[in-house]
């Protein structure tokens, strides 16, 4: 059996207060006149709230029942989100096509991989601020198609959070 | 005896009225059932449909019902109705049900439903269903006969 395709739409990342610290896009999503922030602020909620929910729905458990639950993917009709919150808060989501394989540990791997080093373990970078690093874009890129997505070209976020100014 | 039928699969099934509250839920799995006050049960289900009109909106274009969450504790499968209602059925968090899998038992469950509880001259569909053979037709589909 052919194994899933994996087409990203776009990836945000939050930092654990909820504030978009990075947003790339390569595929054009539903223009609202509020742009991706608001797309962006929606995700978080519906991720957050996803989290809530599990638990309570899960048989009793021995020991205290946990409060909220990871969220690995949603899938909806058109597309899914896949998610992965690190221990310290910082989340990553990336939506795609509908039928892709569960992203959530290649986002994990994003973390690890491109995310502490780039930015966490950058003495010149401010964690709590939006990520504007070309090579970060271009890490996210390599580590996406090394895992056998496939990439539209990126598209420019002119209206990044935190005005970021426009793209070469 | 319909009663002890369980499922080896899922944990429990759930139908949520157009206005978001609980019409009717069953637990099958052999596992203990979570302990629940009525005020949770109210909460969850309008806490799954707000989610559902947030992950519309976020849909890169147009409208998209969520049909399956994975999360560490459990999977949950949804299916939204055309006439508002929505069958919910959770299952283990590594189960290897899909969503193909799942649209298969909800439709007996849908079948089920419009047959036993739409059908009744003398049920409201706005009033949770208490209906012994809906039960007895749920645990049928749900322990996998």
């Amino acid at each position: 059996m052919a194994a899933a395709s994996l087409a990203p739409y776009c990836l945000f990342i939050y930092s654990r207060s909820g504030k978009l610290l990075f947003h790339r896009e390569w595929r054009a999503q539903k223009s609202t006149e509020s742009g991706p922030s608001q797309q962006a602020q929606l995700l978080f909620g519906v991720l957050t709230t996803l989290e809530g929910i599990g638990p309570r729905l899960a048989p009793k458990s021995r020991g205290k029942p946990e409060a909220t639950a990871d969220v690995h993917y949603y899938r909806a009709g058109k597309y899914a989100v896949h998610h992965y919150r690190s221990g310290t808060g910082w989340r990553f989501a990336l939506l795609t096509n509908e039928d892709a394989p569960d992203c959530s540990p290649l986002l994990r791997q994003l973390y690890c991989d491109v995310f502490v080093p780039l930015v966490i373990r950058n003495p010149l970078a401010d964690s709590s601020e939006p990520i504007a690093l070309p090579l970060f874009d271009h890490e996210v890129d390599q580590l996406l198609l090394r895992s056998g997505a496939t990439l539209a070209p990126p598209r420019p976020t002119a209206a990044a959070a935190g005005g970021a100014s426009s793209h070469v | 005896m319909a009663a002890a039928a369980t499922s080896r699969l899922y944990y429990s099934v759930y139908v949520i009225n157009k206005s978001g509250s609980i019409s009717y839920e069953r637990w099958v799995s052999p596992l203990p059932a979570p302990e629940t006050t009525a005020n949770d049960h109210i909460r969850m289900a309008s806490t799954l449909h707000t989610v559902y009109n947030m992950a519309a909106q976020v849909a890169p274009e147009g409208t998209s019902g969520i049909r399956e969450v994975r999360t560490s504790a459990v999977t949950i499968f949804t299916l939204p109705t055309p006439t508002g209602i929505t069958f919910v059925v959770t299952a283990p968090p590594d189960t290897r049900v899909k969503v193909a899998d799942a649209a298969v038992l909800f439709r007996r469950l849908y079948r089920s439903y419009a047959d036993i509880i739409l059908k009744d001259p003398f049920a409201n569909p706005d009033q949770p269903i208490r209906s012994a053979d809906f039960t007895a037709a749920v645990v049928d589909i749900m322990s996998g006969r």
